[in-house]
């Protein structure tokens, strides 16, 4: 569900409960990171005390509520429009609102501090004190630059409920890597991710590199790799790449989501910045020679691929097939290879046996796969009688 | 030529079965009649796994083999490729720096837990379970009055009426409602049978249930020692601590549940009195009529202790 669907749904869902008192202990407790049955109590004998004790129930158990357990939570949109809600309140009856947040800072005090700047930032956001948002936002990320524990973590999972405000700040934005890196579903990030701070805290993935006489390619499949480097989690992940053109030096970033190419490019070295300020320098290698037997899954039987020759030019031979239940795995691993390279020099069929031919027969009766055998060597009659014609 | 493929058939053979390293390949790619060019090739004859030899072929073998084939994009450097260090001149990373959010706040020295706000006040609380564990017995006092009063009609004494009083001395039987639409109160069941048992001591027979009382009860949560309900001795009140399947979610066919128990508890002389977290009006009166229902919150307290004080017409 979309964002904007998502906000409609509780927009409804907020207005079917009306104005009454579970409305507005649900509005006073939103900008808790956690709500415990406790905290619901403060709240409703403190600010909502007109409201009897079945409105806890009535709260724990409602549709606002997005998981339960020792605690509730509410969904993130329900939460935003809760927190919406509250400010508008705070400008009918700042008391109440001031009232609220001191129950619930004496009521978390025994929160660790990262839980305690998670309300903190909320109500700052209700209060619209862009200042305190603004120097949590400093303090979490030297935090984090200073390795504290669990704060990745928390990133992650309290990504999603941090006020707006604090995620459009500059030092939101790195801190917005770390949560990604941590699994929280970041908003669109911007053409220019903000990672110089924190890309070196960032896990790193492999960056598969072609790099051959004249071309360079990034983020190529693992089969036409020559090199790798590591490049941190960023979303998006960008490189800067920086080569000589004739006597011009070139300096492009690029976003490596998908092959980049670059042609005609000479051989000279070709240097490689990560957002993380690493920097790598790639020359081309000579051109060598493969030779690679690649076993695939065939049951009782036996299948090979086997890749030989230059690189620029590599020859293929599949050798025996397994048993047909296993074809599907062979067409898979023959549908990953680019349709070019799918004119097989050899198809060798080594003996007359189902856990040899029986997943050549999907494989041979797939049309959409292109696979083209220059030839077939199968011990048939003809050939058994060739065979023995030339002994 | 046909001898070399023959040859390659069986070097895929001998190394599918051997897993050889090194030398090893390059020895049987001979016997083969194939020659193994440079240490590439060797390379990419390495594998990790064990060979097929030492281990039982299984029904995964396949399915173990098609997720072989390598992510894109990848999250592993496959072999053969070289993975490059960054060059000296790189960027330093940014130095560790004192963290300025302090940890020590929370739950340092001196720091004092937020006392727990339950739902009836302290006195209240103290007074409702007196009340509420309470049974009219007759006490060591002779009840001049009656006495007064059968002589007056000459009538024989057989025996000094007394005078009847609360007494804790039959102890209560306190049934705790531990079913879902319970779990927001658990605190509030915790700190109750606390003070429960401070007031009667080892004569508060505490069971759980789960909605209803009478399909199993046990002294612990665990439902699977539960047994099916069984009433105290005659005369000793019953007091639940439970919504009564009234509270969010409903459940509407708990009130003849209780209904049917209230009945059953009356005939043995027991009172049955439940502290309900919530609001009267949620209560159907016929339950209220037919058992001691007392609103478990704040404002409730001392007019429910007085009202369970009157209904022992002592």
């Amino acid at each position: 569900m979309s964002n904007e669907a998502a906000l409609e749904e509780a927009e409804i869902l907020l207005d079917s409960y009306g104005e009454g008192p579970l409305l507005r202990l649900a509005m006073l407790a939103s900008p808790a990171c956690s709500i415990e049955t406790q905290l619901v109590r403060l709240l409703r004998l403190e600010c909502v005390p007109e409201a009897g004790v079945s409105v806890e129930q009535e709260l724990w158990f409602s549709d606002l509520v997005a998981s339960r357990g020792t605690t509730i939570r509410f969904s993130e949109s329900v939460s935003h429009l809760l927190r919406q809600r509250l400010r508008d309140l705070r400008a009918l009856e700042p008391e109440l609102v001031l009232r609220a947040r001191s129950i619930m800072a004496k009521a978390h005090r025994h929160f660790s501090p990262i839980l305690v700047i998670e309300d903190e930032l909320a109500w700052a956001a209700v209060f619209d004190d862009d200042d305190s948002i603004r120097g949590r936002a400093r303090d979490l990320l030297q935090s984090l630059q200073a390795r504290r524990d669990g704060l990745d973590l928390w990133l992650g999972r309290a990504w999603g409920g941090l006020p707006a405000g604090f995620k459009e700040l500059p030092e939101g934005r790195q801190l917005a890597q770390v949560a990604a890196a941590s699994g929280a579903s970041i908003e669109a990030p911007g053409d220019e991710p903000q990672a110089e701070e924190v890309a070196h805290l960032l896990p790193t993935v492999p960056l598969l590199i072609q790099r051959k006489k004249s071309t360079l390619l990034l983020n190529v499949p693992p089969q036409d790799a020559t090199h790798a480097i590591d490049v941190p989690d960023t979303r998006p992940r960008k490189v800067e790449v920086r080569f000589e053109q004739g006597t011009t030096a070139q300096s492009r970033v690029f976003e490596i989501d998908e092959v980049v190419a670059f042609d005609d490019i000479g051989p000279g070295t070709i240097t490689v910045t990560t957002l993380s300020g690493a920097e790598f320098d790639i020359t081309a290698q000579e051109e060598s020679t493969v030779f690679a037997i690649e076993l695939m899954p065939a049951g009782h039987g036996t299948s090979a691929l086997i890749r030989y020759g230059e690189e620029s030019r590599v020859r293929r031979i599949l050798i025996d097939c397994g048993e047909r239940r296993v074809g599907k795995h062979i067409l898979k691993r023959l549908e990953e290879l680019p349709p070019d390279s799918r004119h097989l020099e050899l198809l060798v069929l080594t003996h007359i046996d189902a856990n040899s031919l029986g997943g050549a027969i999907p494989l041979l009766q797939n049309q959409k796969l292109g696979l083209q055998f220059d030839d077939v060597w199968f011990n048939g009659r003809q050939h058994l009688e060739a065979a023995r014609e030339e002994n | 030529m046909k001898l070399s493929l023959v040859g390659i058939a069986e070097l895929v053979t001998a190394t599918e079965a051997l897993r050889p390293r090194g030398e090893a390949v390059r020895a049987i790619a001979k016997m083969c009649g194939l020659a193994i060019p440079s240490s590439k090739a060797e390379e990419n004859l390495k594998d990790d796994r064990p060979s097929r030899l030492d281990r039982e072929p299984t029904s995964d073998d396949d399915e173990a083999g098609a997720s072989d084939a390598q992510d894109f994009p990848p999250t592993v450097v496959p072999e053969g490729v070289r993975r490059l260090e960054p060059a000296p001149r790189s960027r330093a990373p940014i130095p560790t720096q004192a963290d300025p959010i302090d940890s020590s706040a929370a739950a340092g020295p001196g720091f004092e837990p937020t006392r727990f706000a339950s739902l009836l006040r302290e006195k209240d609380a103290s007074d409702v379970l007196t009340c509420a564990a309470s049974s009219s017995m007759p006490s060591e006092e002779i009840d001049i009055e009656k006495v007064v009063d059968s002589l007056a009609r000459a009538e024989v004494l057989t025996s000094y009426p007394r005078v009847h009083r609360p007494s804790l001395s039959l102890g209560a039987q306190v049934l705790v409602d531990i079913s879902e639409s319970m779990q927001p109160f658990f605190l509030d069941q915790q700190e109750l049978l606390q003070r429960l048992q401070t007031i009667l001591g080892d004569s508060a027979a505490i069971e759980y249930f789960a909605g209803d009382p009478i399909v199993g009860i046990g002294p612990q949560r665990q439902r699977s020692k539960w047994r099916r309900y069984r009433p105290p001795l005659p005369g000793t009140p019953v007091i639940t601590l439970s919504d009564l399947g009234c509270g969010f979610p409903r459940n509407p066919g708990a009130t003849s549940t209780w209904l049917d128990l209230a009945r059953r508890l009356r005939k043995r002389g027991s009172r049955l009195i439940t502290l309900a977290p919530v609001n009267a009006r949620r209560v159907p009166l016929s339950l209220r009529q037919a058992s001691a229902v007392v609103v478990w919150d704040r404002n409730e307290g001392r007019r429910a202790a007085a009202r369970l004080l009157r209904d022992l017409n002592v």
